[in-house]
C-alpha cells in the first residue's frame, strides 16, 4: 500500500469480515479554496484577493492541527432486494432506498467505512470565534466540513486498492442521511462495524461525534462501477455531491 | 471633531468592516483607526452609549444587511462588519451591564435534537448578534427540555430552531409544539435548508426565514 497511508489492519472481529484503519498524512488531504468560497457563497468572480488569501492560510492552518483517522471493514455475501430498497447484512436489514440499492445491486462485498478529522477543527473554529474572529472561525468550520468529505475519499480509494487485489471493482460511496436513506441505519452500521469506529461515538439520535465525520458503504463485486454521480436520478435536492455544490 | 462625524466615522468602519487600527483589513483604510477607537473617542467625547448604538452601530449593520440583500456584499462581509461591531460594543459594555443601555432583545438559538449540522445555525447567530440583539445559542442536538428551561429563565426571548436533515424535521415539530404549548406568547422562528414556509405553518411556528438577513428582518419587525 502507497508509502504515506500509515495502515494498521486489526485482527479479524467479525465473522467474515476484515477491519482496517487508516491513518493518512496530512499532505493527502486535498481541499479546494474554490470549493470554500462557494460554501461561503462568494460568487466566483468577486472573490476579493483579502478572502483568497485568507483561505488558503486558514487551510495550512488546519492542515498543521488536523488529525484524520479512517477505518472500515469488509462483509461478505449481501442480500440486496431493489424493489423493496433494502440490504440484509450479516443479519442487519439497511432501508438503503430504491436509488441506492439498485447501484449496489450487483455487490458480492459490502465495505463499512468512517472517516473523521476529529475534534481538533471543531476546537480550531471555536478558538477563532471565542476571539472575536467571527470569519475566521466560520471559514475553519467549512474547511473541517470539506475536509471530512476528504478523509470519507481516502477510505474510498483505499477500500478500492483492496478490493483490486482481490480482482473486484467499488462502486460509488452512500451514507445514511443521503439519497433517502434513514440515517437512523447508522446504528446498525455502527454495530457491525463492533468497536472499529476510529474514536467516533454515535449519539442516540444517530449522529456521530466529533462532528467532522462521515460514514458510509461501498459495494464490491466484479461487475462493479465507480461513476460520476447521478444526480438526475435522484430528488435529494440538497445533497452534497449534487452538480450545484460541485465545481463552484 | 463634531458629534456628527465621529458617529459617521464609526458608521463608515463598521459599514466596511474596519475593526481597529491593527486590522488590514479593508486594505484601502489601513493604518486608520477602526471602530474600536472611534468608538472609544466618541464616549470620551461625552456622546451617549445609546446614541453609538443606535445612530451608528444598528444604522450601519443596517446598511450593511440592506447590501447583503441587494447581493453588493456577500457572507464574509457581513462577518467582518460584525466583528467591527462587537469591537464597538466592547466599550458599550459597561453601559449594558448597568442597564443604561439596551439591546434590541435575546434570541435563544440551536439546532434540534438529532441533528449536529451547525454551521448555517452559527452563521444565522453572529449576523443577528451584529444586527444588534444578545443572542444565546444553546449548541446542537438540543431538545424540548433544552428549550423550555431557556425560555424558562427568558420569557421575553425569541426563538430560533434549525434543522438540516429531513428526519429531524420531525423533531422540529415536536420541539415547536411543546415551546407553544407552554409559552404560546413566545415568537418563534425557524429555518434550516429543508423547511419553508409551508412547514412553518404546519408546525404553528411564527416565522420562517432562508437566511440570516431573513432572520433579522424578522426579529426587527417585532420591535418596530
Ligand atoms: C457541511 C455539511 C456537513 C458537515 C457538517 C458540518 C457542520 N458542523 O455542520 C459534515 C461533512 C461533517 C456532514 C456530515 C453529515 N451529513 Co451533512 N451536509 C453538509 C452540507 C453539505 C452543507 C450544510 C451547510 O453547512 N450549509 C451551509 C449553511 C450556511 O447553510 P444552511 O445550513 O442551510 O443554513 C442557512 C439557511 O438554511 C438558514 N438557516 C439555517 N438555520 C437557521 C435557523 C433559523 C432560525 C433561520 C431563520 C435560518 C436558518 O440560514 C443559513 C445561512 O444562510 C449539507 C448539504 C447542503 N447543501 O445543505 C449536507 C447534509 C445536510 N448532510 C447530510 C447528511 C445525511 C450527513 C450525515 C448524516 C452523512 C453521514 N452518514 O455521514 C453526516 C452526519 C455528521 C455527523 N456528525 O453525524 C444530508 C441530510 C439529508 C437530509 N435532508 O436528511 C445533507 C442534506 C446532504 C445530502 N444531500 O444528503 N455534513
Amino acid at each position: 500500500m502507497s508509502g504515506r497511508y500509515n495502515i494498521r489492519e486489526t485482527a479479524d472481529r467479525t465473522q467474515n469480515g476484515r477491519s482496517v484503519r487508516i491513518h493518512p498524512d496530512n499532505s493527502l488531504i486535498t481541499i479546494d479554496p474554490g470549493r470554500v468560497s462557494g460554501m461561503l457563497e462568494v460568487p466566483s468572480g468577486q472573490i476579493e484577493p483579502y478572502l483568497e488569501e485568507l483561505i488558503v492560510t486558514l487551510i495550512d492552518e488546519c492542515l498543521s492541527v488536523v488529525c484524520p483517522s479512517a477505518c472500515f471493514s469488509c462483509f461478505q455475501r449481501p442480500e440486496i432486494d431493489v424493489s423493496a430498497g433494502t440490504m440484509k447484512l450479516q443479519g442487519y436489514t439497511f432501508y438503503l432506498n430504491k436509488m441506492v440499492a439498485s447501484c449496489l445491486q450487483k455487490s458480492e462485498e459490502i465495505y463499512c467505512f468512517i472517516g473523521t478529522c476529529g475534534k481538533e477543527m471543531e476546537n480550531l473554529s471555536r478558538k477563532h470565534l471565542q476571539q472575536g474572529n467571527l470569519l475566521e472561525g466560520y471559514i475553519i468550520d467549512i474547511i473541517g466540513s470539506e475536509m471530512a468529505e476528504s478523509v470519507a475519499g481516502i477510505a474510498h480509494d483505499t477500500i478500492e486498492k483492496y478490493a483490486n487485489r482481490s480482482g473486484m471493482k467499488i462502486s460509488n460511496r452512500y451514507s445514511p442521511g443521503y439519497c433517502r436513506w434513514p440515517v437512523s441505519d447508522q446504528q446498525k452500521l455502527f454495530a457491525l462495524m463492533s468497536g472499529n469506529t476510529c474514536g467516533v461515538k454515535l449519539t442516540d439520535s444517530s449522529l456521530m461525534l466529533p462532528i467532522k465525520s462521515v460514514s458510509g458503504i461501498v459495494g464490491a463485486g466484479k461487475e462493479m462501477k465507480r461513476m460520476e454521480y447521478q444526480c438526475s436520478k435522484c430528488d435529494a435536492k440538497y445533497c452534497l455531491f449534487r452538480d450545484k455544490y460541485r465545481n463552484h | 471633531m463634531e458629534k456628527e462625524e465621529l458617529l459617521q466615522k464609526i458608521l463608515h468602519c463598521v459599514e466596511n468592516g474596519k475593526v481597529n487600527n491593527a486590522a488590514p483589513y479593508p486594505p484601502n483604510m489601513k493604518g486608520k483607526d477602526g471602530a474600536d477607537e472611534w468608538t472609544k473617542k466618541a464616549l470620551e467625547e461625552g456622546i451617549g452609549p445609546d446614541e453609538i448604538l443606535s445612530e451608528a452601530l444598528i444604522k450601519a449593520m443596517d446598511v450593511v444587511g440592506k447590501k447583503f440583500s441587494e447581493k453588493k456584499i456577500f457572507v464574509p462581509q457581513m462577518l467582518i462588519s460584525a466583528k467591527a461591531m462587537n469591537a464597538a460594543m466592547e466599550h458599550l459594555k459597561p453601559y449594558f451591564q448597568s442597564g443604561a443601555v439596551k439591546k434590541k432583545g435575546l434570541f435563544i438559538i440551536g439546532t434540534v435534537a438529532g441533528d449536529l449540522h451547525d454551521i448555517g445555525k452559527n452563521l444565522v447567530g453572529m449576523i443577528v448578534e451584529g444586527a444588534g440583539w444578545e443572542v444565546l445559542d444553546l449548541g446542537v442536538d438540543v431538545n424540548s427540555r433544552k428549550f423550555l428551561d431557556a425560555i424558562g429563565s427568558h420569557k421575553d426571548a425569541v426563538v430560533g430552531l434549525s434543522a438540516l436533515l429531513t428526519t429531524t424535521m420531525a423533531n422540529m415539530k415536536t420541539i415547536a409544539q411543546d415551546i407553544k404549548q407552554q409559552y404560546p406568547e413566545v415568537p418563534l422562528i425557524i429555518g434550516g435548508a429543508p423547511v419553508n414556509e409551508n412547514f412553518k405553518t404546519e408546525i404553528g411556528a411564527d416565522g420562517y426565514a432562508p437566511d440570516p438577513q431573513g432572520a433579522v428582518s424578522y426579529l426587527n419587525s417585532l420591535i418596530a
